[in-house]
């Protein structure tokens, strides 16, 4: 995945509303004006789609 | 964070001692955080209750103000948001005496702040912020991170620590023991699950907040926090563990009071070079030559849930000495006689309900008085298993599960271990744990309660729920 396609792949997780707006906020803004390291991207990616699983499992528990 | 006390006094001792590190959200009345111009003066007004500050020279700001209360020095300061106001309290022999202290310096905080402010009993600011460093303290050890990966993630970062005395030679066993169990901690006092007034999808937002506060550009920073990868083999393995992780920006040796930043390093690294090229926080240069008291900044500068803290003494220490014992794996046998005190401090604890502030402590501390019968609980499951569950409790509290049992059913046999282990110290502090067997029997975590408040009361309700009263 490229750069730009984790990018996206953040902005589209963080769209659905499910993490708190100032932390969205921030990460929007780190991912807009700083340069992030692929490892960045890759462990943020990874946390966040951890986190959504979860609570998707326990919604539907 | 700070450095703590250098006091042989706690070094040795008959009876384990408990501290308190306690963190409050101080919000406007409208739930929104504090910034630094509220600080200044409550630490005004603290000064004429006899706290002495100490001034940072690069803001102006004073930083902390302390006074001795009770066996020590009582601190009071802010973590890195101005708005998560910290107590730390010194050692106690007993919870009912580390309570007394407490309730004294929290009332003297409560009575030397301005009029219109709220001091909350949860685990994060409830109210609406936005991502502006005007939040940030200027506490120099902050003062490190930079701005761009500061996510403003601290306002969501209150915690209730817990300090238990320990002996060299049961030291990783307890780390082990007490680690394993955070998850239930976790999901027996979560309470951070409502900012900006809304009902989040996690009981402890607060955990979640940390493991993204350590995604930085530096691939393996995270591993300084939370649950470990393994358990510890013995005190060298546990130093090996985090000294081995660039721990840039927190490898910053202190030379006359101030840190002083040294490019992407380990404290390894660090320890086995002559010299090393760093600079301060003002940005002048300085040659560093790794000394003994460097140990106590390296011992410091990690956050896992179970963390160790030896305040080695630099006029006892060898560098070489020790390094060689580090890698013999034998420093139970080299630090005899060599630190001034020692302890662990428990952190996977949100910020208390009120009037239930002692009783994780109780908690922690009777696990630790009894770890035989822990370490027969916690054998039900692997070490993996008791990670991933700190996960799943931080989003669903008591209701989270461990296989196939939900977590409320194994925390009343965790709870009667510390039971059993409190009452081996006859000072009657079991009563403590009286409102952990009543969240069990209501199944309901703090977040619980406050999230129904907040949702069938609304948030004037909810706000004056979890504001502590003034004296």
């Amino acid at each position: 995945m490229s750069k730009e396609e984790s990018i996206e792949v953040i902005k589209d997780i963080l769209n659905v509303g499910l993490f708190p707006e100032y932390f969205s906020a921030h990460l929007n803004t780190i991912l807009d004006t700083k340069d992030v390291s692929d490892s960045f991207l890759v462990e943020t990616i990874a946390e966040l789609k951890h986190q959504q699983e979860l609570v998707m499992f326990y919604a539907h528990t | 964070m700070r450095i703590p006390e250098a006091t042989t006094q706690f070094a040795n001792f008959t009876q384990r001692r408990v501290g308190l590190e306690f963190e409050n959200p101080l919000v406007h009345e409208d739930g929104s955080p504090v910034t630094a111009g509220v600080i200044q003066e409550m630490y005004t007004r603290l000064k004429q209750k006899n706290y002495l500050g100490e001034v940072e020279k690069l803001s102006g700001n004073v930083l902390y103000v302390e006074k001795p209360i009770g066996q020590g020095i009582v601190n009071v300061s802010t973590d890195c948001a101005w708005s998560s106001v910290e107590l730390a309290l010194p050692p106690a022999d007993t919870l009912g005496e580390a309570e007394t202290v407490y309730l004294q310096v929290r009332d003297e905080v409560l009575g030397s702040l301005p009029r219109q402010l709220r001091w909350l009993a949860l685990g994060t600011v409830p109210g609406k912020f936005s991502p502006d460093p005007i939040y940030k303290t200027t506490k120099p050890i902050y003062r490190l991170v930079p701005d761009e990966y500061y996510h403003n993630i601290f306002l969501a970062l209150n915690a209730h620590q817990v300090g238990i005395s320990v002996r060299l030679n049961e030291a990783t066993t307890l780390i082990n023991e007490l680690t394993k169990v955070s998850g239930l901690v976790v999901a027996l006092c979560a309470n951070s699950s409502i900012q900006n007034f809304s009902v989040l999808p996690w009981e402890e937002w607060r955990l979640v907040a940390w493991k993204f506060l350590l995604l930085t550009n530096k691939q393996g920073t995270s591993q300084l926090a939370g649950f470990p990868d393994k358990p510890f083999l013995s005190v060298a393995d546990y130093y090996s563990y985090f000294w081995r992780i660039k721990a840039t920006p927190f490898a910053a040796p202190v030379r006359d009071g101030a840190f002083i930043s040294v490019p992407p390093i380990s404290w390894f690294e660090y320890f086995q070079k002559t010299s090393c090229e760093g600079q301060d926080l003002q940005g002048n240069k300085q040659t560093l030559y790794p000394l003994p008291q460097d140990l106590n900044v390296a011992g410091i500068t990690h956050w896992p849930f179970a963390k160790l803290h030896i305040v080695f003494d630099p006029e006892k220490i060898v560098l070489a000495d020790f390094f060689d014992s580090l890698q013999s794996n034998s420093l139970e046998d080299y630090l005899v006689d060599r630190y001034t005190n020692m302890y662990i401090e428990f952190r996977p604890i949100a910020a208390a309900p009120k009037g239930e502030e002692l009783a994780m402590p109780a908690l922690m501390l009777g696990l630790a008085e009894n770890v035989e019968e822990l370490q027969n609980f916690t054998s039900a499951y692997t070490w993996e298993e008791w990670k991933n569950l700190v996960d799943h409790a931080a989003v669903a509290g008591m209701n989270a599960r461990l296989g196939k049992n939900p977590c409320y059913e194994l925390l009343k046999p965790l709870i009667d271990i510390a039971f059993r282990g409190l009452r081996k110290r006859n000072c009657k502090e079991e009563n403590y744990l009286v409102p952990l067997y009543d969240r069990i029997e209501k199944k309901e975590s703090p977040a619980m309660v406050v999230n129904k408040i907040l949702e069938r009361q609304g948030r004037e309700a909810f706000l004056n729920a979890i504001t502590y009263d003034r004296p």
